[in-house]
């Protein structure tokens, strides 16, 4: 069915930039004889992975600045106002839903085009190297589930050790 | 592997460039296709050799009719995937510098055998 102006989501014209997020998710559910366990040891699963994805989210966050900076943007940033920069997450918080824990990171997309057309480019601009390591390549997410696993791991062990 | 894709996305009769390499000047088609070899990196290796690579793009479609470009992007992840290639998502907005159109895109992934 033809559709007059607008875009398939009834958006008039196209400035492009999806409402998406970036968020991830962790379900502790999955550890529930592993919970229970700590929880006799006086471990509060909730607080642990609270601590973990908001220094993860932070960690991307800092990542996303540095990737903004001057020299990895078109025209080495000359036409840069800062607007972009300054729609980077800050002090990101989990929200709980039950076991399921999730969090904002990196642009935050609520503010139009943030961020998001210097990761894909345009036909006129090539997207930004530095945005792409972080939101594209698989090394930075495999590092990032690596980092995870360490910090969950310390972090138990902070809690229960010598118990 | 990337005249693989170009040549798949030109089975459909619109132009396919290169994301970034259209002039600030010269004028967007009606309908084209654009893509963006983001990441080729080693998957595997055996003796020392690399046996398998990831390859990663990103292909959008731009086009002043926004139905074409949704289904534009469909069909052309149908013979993407028929070719052997991974796409995790639907789709999704990217951005155009004219108005006049609008953009849709999909990351494409593929594992190439070195053998």
């Amino acid at each position: 069915m033809a559709r007059r102006g607008g875009n398939r989501k009834g958006v008039k014209g196209n400035k492009g930039g999806a409402k998406r997020r970036n968020n991830f998710y962790l379900d502790f559910s999955q550890f529930e004889e592993f919970a229970e366990e700590l929880d006799g040891l006086g471990a509060d699963l909730q607080a642990i992975f609270t601590d973990i994805m908001e220094q993860t989210a932070e960690t991307v966050d800092e990542d996303t600045a540095e990737a903004m900076d001057s020299n990895n943007l078109p025209a080495k940033g000359n036409y840069s106002s800062g607007r972009t920069k300054g729609a980077i997450i800050k002090n990101p918080k989990v929200r709980w839903s039950g076991t399921r824990g999730g969090v904002g990171y990196g642009f935050d997309k609520t503010t139009p085009n943030a961020g998001s057309w210097l990761i894909t480019g345009t036909p006129r601009m090539q997207p930004n190297y530095a945005l792409e390591d972080i939101y594209v390549r698989k090394k930075y997410k495999s590092r990032m589930v690596k980092d995870i696993m360490e910090f969950f791991m310390a972090e138990v062990e902070d809690r229960v050790g010598g118990k | 592997m990337v005249d693989n894709l170009i040549e798949l996305l030109e089975s459909f009769n619109y132009p396919v460039i290169r994301q970034g390499s259209l002039a600030p000047d010269e004028a967007y088609p009606d309908t084209f296709f654009t893509f963006w070899n983001s990441d080729e990196s080693e998957h595997s290796a055996y003796d020392n050799d690399t046996a398998n690579v990831d390859w990663i793009f990103q292909v959008n479609v731009y086009s002043t009719d926004p139905d074409r470009a949704y289904s534009l992007l469909d069909e052309a992840s149908t013979l993407l995937k028929s070719a052997g290639y991974v796409i995790a998502t639907r789709g999704y907005d990217v951005v155009s510098d004219e108005i006049t159109h609008i953009g849709r895109g999909m990351v494409v992934m593929f594992l190439q055998n070195e053998n």
